[in-house]
């Protein structure tokens, strides 16, 4: 059942793409993945909140976003995936804040989902970046479950239709096999894809990251994004974020801790939001971070933040 | 009778633990309590030899200490080879029938076993390890669990094992073919023939404090005993037993229906019993003098040969694990025992082939084929037993420079076609490599600054690019590269989102 549901909402945005509508609204209306979703005004299209500790950034964020049983029904298998993917303490910025993933898993499973899984294909050697980051802990202390990304026996081949460069990826068996997935990177500058947010998380999905590098590396994430089952939430960790010396980080200096948060289901949108939100602190254009253009043209969302709906709060 | 069997049943539960612990480091190792670990490592007496002057004092006279009093108890309780030779035999005992398991005495190989400890200890002396590398029992039982049963236990879960490595498979089922045959024949005989570190305890076991001897008066001659020996070192015609040969393993005592045999408190001059160490030796007068003579000059010889044929050219095809200093000491100081292969969790440690010479053959060396070396870990040097992979606090570790990079532009991914790459950036963890703006492009291109760089390999383990456009280039010195610059803070005070 829930791969019709799924086709079905893979069909009806591919329409809804065709036709200009915009597909978040339609999504929003729509069956979807994650069921029934009352498309009630009130839930705006966006949230951005600053000033507070992790969990309370994301409880007030996701209250807004109006509950997280709008996207997790119950006895749905769930993945949350975080960035870990490199070996670092939580205070180096340089993976998802632990206490945001916690919480998030507490979220899910109060919801009624049947089980969270986490993991990150990481740059660093795994198990080092599992445990350094807190992920690990975090995610067992919250009831959800670490699995392996560091083998290919762990990825399966998947088409990418609508891709440009990078049609059939070896993407990880959890994702495939879940039925709702959550995105939370941490936000951070990047050396090579000038910044790192939800669409350059997917390269943790994905088993060879040396194609992506060598395929053009701004397409190549923009694909990504088009896997079919998106996220039915993006959630930016800017509680901390690096500013310099992205994505691995040399010290303490390279972070700043502005304890931000952004939350939307549109990743175009979210991850526009998070690049100018990191402008203020170091120059940075879309043009720069241009897979996020070409994400708009694989009609995945929109840069155009005027014309959401977006609830800005300051804790 | 009672303590016997108390002792004998001590002997095989502890020789079970320490085999059965060290087969788990070597086969299963995954990186946690890496402490634990060193200290079983760190008992060794050999590497404890090698490394005497950076902590194995204390090992090597606990070892000669005990083998002072109890006899070649090292042999039988923290052996692992030596434990690994029992288990075999005794499950031969099981498999052969009664008539042809019994084993007799026979005649010490002296020449043979004496030789080799000289040529041994002459060639160490003058920091020629090699021979130790294909005679210590440790290095040799840690070259198989390494090379074979890791692969295996990989094989098993279903993993890929990157540091497989088909040549040093095959010498170690070589090795263990031998000594899995021997041992089943022969019982101990390796150990009183070959092993130098046997040979050496065996000089020191033949006066220790308390020894397994027979009580002539007592004695009937039954040869029940010597048929029940492994080591072969009872002869029951005179009857004595050959301490320097005897592993102490308590097997004879409970053999004995008589209760001839005890393992009792040898130092009392007034109640002399006779051993094998005193009768007539093979060897007399000039005869023994030439034969050490010749040893010695065999060792000498090996020495020099090795030192002029050394390759002493600097450049090496192939990284030195951190820590290992200059290709010199790694040789002087390494046994390839194998346990940082087993211990490193990004598998870049391997054995060298022909890398770092002959002589170098299955030393440990980096590979960045499947992965590089974490800035964090320091898994190797913990693990050395012999300090040739010298332990220094972490953040040392962090600078030690154990190659340098070097990038090629016209490989780049960036200059070849024009789109953002930067994994060499991601990865490099003191930023030796960063993207950097360039006149007349607006994307980032790899600069790298050597001086900084300490050759993890992150970049070129990384590198999309075929052929690689940064690679790191082995040095056979490692020093510390210059502390990373650190970059200063942006001072900006946000307070909005921007948009």
């Amino acid at each position: 059942m829930e791969r019709r549901h799924f086709l079905k909402t893979a069909v009806l945005g591919a329409v809804a793409g065709t036709v200009g509508l915009k597909g978040m609204k339609l999504f929003a209306s729509e069956k979807t993945v994650s069921g029934t979703l009352p498309g009630k005004d009130d839930i705006p299209d966006m949230v951005a909140i600053m000033g507070g500790e992790p969990e309370q950034l994301y409880s007030r964020a996701i209250q807004e976003m109006g509950g997280m049983s709008r996207y997790i029904k119950p006895g749905m298998k769930v993945v949350v995936k975080p960035n870990i993917g490199w070996d670092k303490s939580p205070e180096y910025a340089a993976c998802t804040n632990p206490q945001l993933v916690g919480a998030i898993i507490r979220d899910c499973l109060a919801a009624g989902a049947s089980q969270v899984k986490v993991f990150d294909h990481t740059c660093d050697h795994w198990r080092g970046c599992y445990e350094n980051s807190g992920i690990q802990e975090a995610v067992k202390q919250a009831g959800g479950e670490m699995v392996n990304a560091h083998e290919e026996k762990y990825f399966r081949e998947t088409e990418l239709p609508q891709a440009l460069r990078m049609k059939t990826p070896k993407i990880h068996e959890a994702l495939l096999e879940c039925d709702a997935w959550i995105n939370v990177p941490i936000l951070k500058n990047h050396g090579g894809a000038r910044m790192t947010l939800c669409m350059k998380n997917y390269m943790g999905i994905v088993w060879d990251r040396r194609y992506m590098h060598s395929n053009d590396l701004q397409q190549c994430i923009a694909d990504a994004a088009t896997f079919e089952k998106r996220p039915v939430l993006n959630i930016v960790d800017g509680y901390r974020i690096m500013t310099q010396n992205g994505p691995k980080g040399r010290s303490l200096e390279d972070v700043q801790t502005p304890k931000a948060l952004f939350m939307s289901q549109d990743i175009v949108a979210v991850d526009t939001a998070a690049t100018q939100f990191f402008n203020q602190f170091s120059a940075m254009t879309l043009e720069d971070a241009s897979h996020i253009l070409l994400a708009e043209k694989h009609q995945l969302g929109t840069t155009k933040l005027d014309t959401l709906n977006i609830k800005r709060i300051r804790l | 009778m009672h303590l016997y069997g108390f002792l004998r049943w001590a002997r095989r539960i502890i020789a079970l633990a320490v085999f059965t612990g060290l087969t788990y480091f070597f086969v299963a190792f995954s990186a946690k309590a890496a402490g634990i670990w060193s200290t079983i490592l760190g008992l060794q007496i050999v590497p404890a030899i090698l490394g005497i002057a950076t902590g194995g004092l204390f090992t090597v006279l606990i070892v000669l200490l005990l083998t002072l009093l109890f006899g070649r108890i090292y042999c039988s309780l923290l052996c692992p080879l030596g434990i690994y030779q029992d288990i075999v035999y005794r499950i031969g005992l099981f498999i052969r029938n009664k008539k042809k398991r019994r084993t007799h005495y026979t005649k010490a190989r002296n020449i043979l076993r004496y030789s080799i400890l000289i040529i041994v200890v002459i060639c160490v002396a003058f920091s020629f390890v090699l021979p130790l590398v294909w005679l210590d029992p440790y290095g040799l039982f840690g070259k198989m669990a390494a090379n074979i049963g890791r692969p295996l236990a990989y094989f098993v879960s279903g993993s890929k094992y990157d540091a497989w490595n088909l040549t040093a498979f095959l010498v170690s089922a070589v090795i263990l073919a031998a000594l899995t045959v021997t041992a089943y024949l022969k019982g101990r005989l390796y150990c009183n023939t070959i092993c130098p570190v046997g040979t050496l305890l065996g000089l020191i076991s033949r006066y220790s404090m308390f020894r397994v001897q027979i009580d002539p008066e007592s004695c009937t001659n039954c040869r029940l005993c010597s048929m029940n020996c492994k080591s072969f070192c009872i002869d029951a015609e005179k009857p004595v037993i050959d301490n320097s040969r005897c592993v102490v393993c308590f097997n004879c005592i409970s053999k004995c229906a008589k209760g001839s045999i005890r393992y009792r408190f040898a130092w009392k001059p007034e109640k002399k019993i006779k051993s094998a160490s005193e009768e007539k030796q093979p060897l007399r007068g000039n005869s023994r003098r030439a034969f050490l003579l010749a040893a010695m000059g065999t060792g000498a010889g090996i020495v020099l040969w090795n030192r002029f044929t050394e390759n002493k050219k600097l450049k090496i095809p192939k990284t030195m694990p951190p820590g290992a200093g200059t290709l010199e000491r790694l040789k002087d100081t390494c046994i390839a025992c194998h346990a940082c292969i087993a211990a490193c969790p990004a598998h870049i440690i391997k054995p060298a082939m022909g890398a770092f010479g002959w002589q170098g053959f299955l030393l440990p060396s980096v590979s960045y084929d499947h992965g590089f070396c974490g800035f964090d870990c320091r898994r190797c040097m913990e693990v050395c037993p012999s300090g040739a992979l010298q332990l220094m606090p972490l953040d040392e570790k962090k600078r030690v420079k154990i190659g340098v990079v070097k990038f090629m532009l016209e490989n780049c991914i960036v200059e070849k076609f024009g789109t953002d790459c930067g994994a060499c950036d991601e990865h490099c963890p003191v930023k030796a490599v960063k993207m950097t703006p360039r006149e007349g492009s607006d994307k980032l291109f790899p600069k790298t600054t050597p001086a900084l760089c300490i050759g993890c390999g992150g970049c070129e383990f990384i590198c999309p690019a075929r052929p690689k456009a940064i690679v790191v280039l082995p040095l056979s010195e490692q020093r510390l590269a210059d502390a990373p610059v650190i970059d200063a803070a942006i001072d900006i005070k946000v307070d909005g989102f921007g948009f």
